[in-house]
């Protein structure tokens, strides 16, 4: 099939950091992070610990899930597969059938094999939310080193949206010494699309 | 190819928004129309497929010949806008993506093209993603002709960028504009190309180069804004000189001129999936499409086909036309659809299909998935 999906991932798209032109990449890598010291360069480290936790739940619940190991690494390559768990932590998930008993302390966590192999995750790809706080979605690389974001919060939740609607005009501020505005006029009236 | 009514998803509001797509719902009817889907057989999905990659081998020999003959003139433009195509020509810039709009009918004659959308392509986002994930829920174990995203995100890597931090300008307070620019640098993100998002109307001229609002020089530079537009405004006298890679190249300022239409007819005249064309009304016989050369959106298009003639309205009636020679859309159900078959750095890449009650493809028309059984 030449012309369908190589990947089939359910959403293939981030939560990314977008990032205005006058604000600093803490990582420098649009939100990529591979592991906790990565993380801990630029964010606090029990924010890297709980997000890089959310990650791997995410993980786990929304992965592109393969019947055998040999199908999950035609994709994402050797040794690149692990076997998929549910996961299902007290007060927080609903338990999936079969997953064993919960505990009643808030943080029990129980972990069952579903018999499926999912990609391993390779790191996690931070977001930025509305009044502040990060997301956290899995990342995951095919057999050609292609990285992709994965988890259900899809593209852009609507509630993202608007805080990133316009980055920051600080036009007015700046020098004057410098023209500005040399573009847009045209487009400010009409759609340019076609 | 056919038209099947289907139910929609009780939730695909909700299913949208969660995509991040703003504009399923415009002026409060539905543009993202999952109450039908089109079905293609694997053959016709081929057909579509090899059109695609044959029109585009022979658009790109049409801005070769334009460039070596310098046939600037049908298309409008004057020697700096020339000297900008023929530069980014010579200099092999590359490109990112575009639309072709084909005629596909049901009765296995080949798909013909209406018109290259080469600048500013619209309905990716829907295209790529939003049609995708209505194929894993909807039509599990049928296939899409869909490889948008992996071809955008493969694109970028491939782009010979080198490092350099792209610059992608919105017009200001544009959602619908905003909406493609997020998606296009998530996939530049995924890529791992280092990128920035500003308003257009903040970009400054330190003299030398293009800057940004951290006064940091503009070395590539994605406009989701058409290149004659940019070209009538005060900056457009820097862009020669200030170094910066724009994408789109400064080339594709001809394949976005219906003017292309006229040449390649001329090139390749009695090709399969070309539709005469010419600058007069004398070129062609028979029915007839006006078109504005720089038009938008079916803006100012002229059918003159007996009783199906019709005509629309719009702000390029100034603008120099051609003549096509008119192609009815195919009827399903009295919808109009045209399928609009996307290219990622020139390569086919998946199709989506638009469809209108009318037989001329308007902003307000609906976008509707499709799927084929492999």
């Amino acid at each position: 099939m030449r012309r369908s999906r190589t990947i089939k991932l359910v959403l293939l798209s981030s939560t990314a950091l977008l990032l205005a032109c006058d604000q600093e990449d803490p990582l420098a890598k649009n939100g990529f992070v591979a592991d906790q010291a990565e993380c801990a360069k630029a964010f606090d480290a029990d924010v890297c610990r709980q997000k890089l936790a959310d990650a791997r739940a995410e993980h786990m619940k929304s992965a592109p899930a393969f019947p055998s190991k040999e199908a999950c690494e035609e994709q994402f390559g050797a040794a690149n597969c692990e076997p998929q768990t549910t996961v299902a932590s007290a007060g927080t998930e609903s338990r999936p059938p079969g997953a064993g008993g919960t505990g009643n302390d808030g943080q029990t966590v129980h972990e069952s094999g579903t018999g499926m192999f999912v990609p391993l995750m390779m790191g996690m790809m931070m977001g930025r939310m509305m009044g502040g706080g990060y997301t956290a979605q899995p990342v995951y690389r095919d057999a050609n080193n292609t990285a992709y974001a994965g988890g259900r919060a899809g593209y852009a939740p609507a509630g993202t949206f608007d805080s990133r609607m316009s980055p920051p005009s600080r036009s007015s501020q700046l020098a004057t010494n410098t023209p500005r505005g040399g573009f847009g006029q045209e487009g400010a009236a009409r759609s340019g699309g076609s | 190819m056919q038209r099947l009514a289907l139910a929609p998803r009780a939730d695909w509001r909700a299913r949208a928004d969660a995509l991040g797509f703003q504009f399923h719902t415009i002026d409060g009817a539905a543009y993202w129309d999952e109450t039908a889907a089109y079905e293609f057989t694997s053959a016709e999905i081929d057909a579509i497929d090899d059109a695609t990659a044959e029109l585009e081998r022979i658009a790109l020999l049409a801005v070769d010949k334009v460039v070596k003959e310098r046939l600037y003139q049908p298309f409008g433009l004057d020697a700096y806008a020339a000297g900008l195509v023929e530069r980014s020509w010579t200099l092999g810039h590359k490109n990112l993506y575009g639309r072709f709009d084909l005629c596909v009918r049901p009765d296995g004659t080949p798909p013909k093209l209406l018109e290259y959308n080469a600048d500013t392509p619209t309905a990716l986002f829907e295209a790529s993603v939003v049609q995708w994930e209505w194929l894993q829920t909807v039509m599990p174990g049928t296939d899409q002709f869909n490889s948008i995203h992996e071809k955008l995100v493969d694109a970028w890597s491939r782009f010979g960028l080198g490092g350099r931090r792209v610059h992608f300008p919105c017009v200001r307070d544009h959602a619908e504009d905003r909406g493609t620019i997020d998606y296009l640098a998530d996939t530049a993100t995924q890529a791992e190309i280092e990128h920035c998002i500003l308003n257009l109307e903040d970009i400054g001229w330190n003299g030398r180069q293009f800057i940004d609002l951290e006064d940091r020089p503009i070395e590539v530079l994605f406009k989701l804004y058409p290149w004659e537009w940019l070209l009538r405004e005060p900056f457009a006298k820097n862009i020669a000189t200030s170094g910066v890679t724009m994408i789109e190249p400064a080339w594709k300022m001809l394949l976005s001129n219906k003017a292309i239409l006229a040449l390649l007819w001329h090139m390749f005249p009695d090709h399969p999936n070309l539709l005469p064309a010419g600058f007069a009304r004398g070129d062609v016989s028979g029915p007839v499409v006006m078109k504005p050369q720089l038009g938008r959106e079916g803006a100012n298009i002229k059918v003159e086909a007996g009783e199906q003639s019709i005509e629309t309205g719009g702000d390029y009636a100034d603008e120099p036309v051609i003549y096509q020679a008119y192609a009815p859309l195919p009827e399903f159900d009295g919808k109009f659809p045209v399928v609009g078959s996307w290219v990622i750095a020139s390569k086919p890449a998946g199709i989506g299909l638009r469809e209108d009650d009318t037989r001329i493809t308007r902003n307000t028309s609906r976008f509707v998935p499709h799927f084929f059984r492999p």
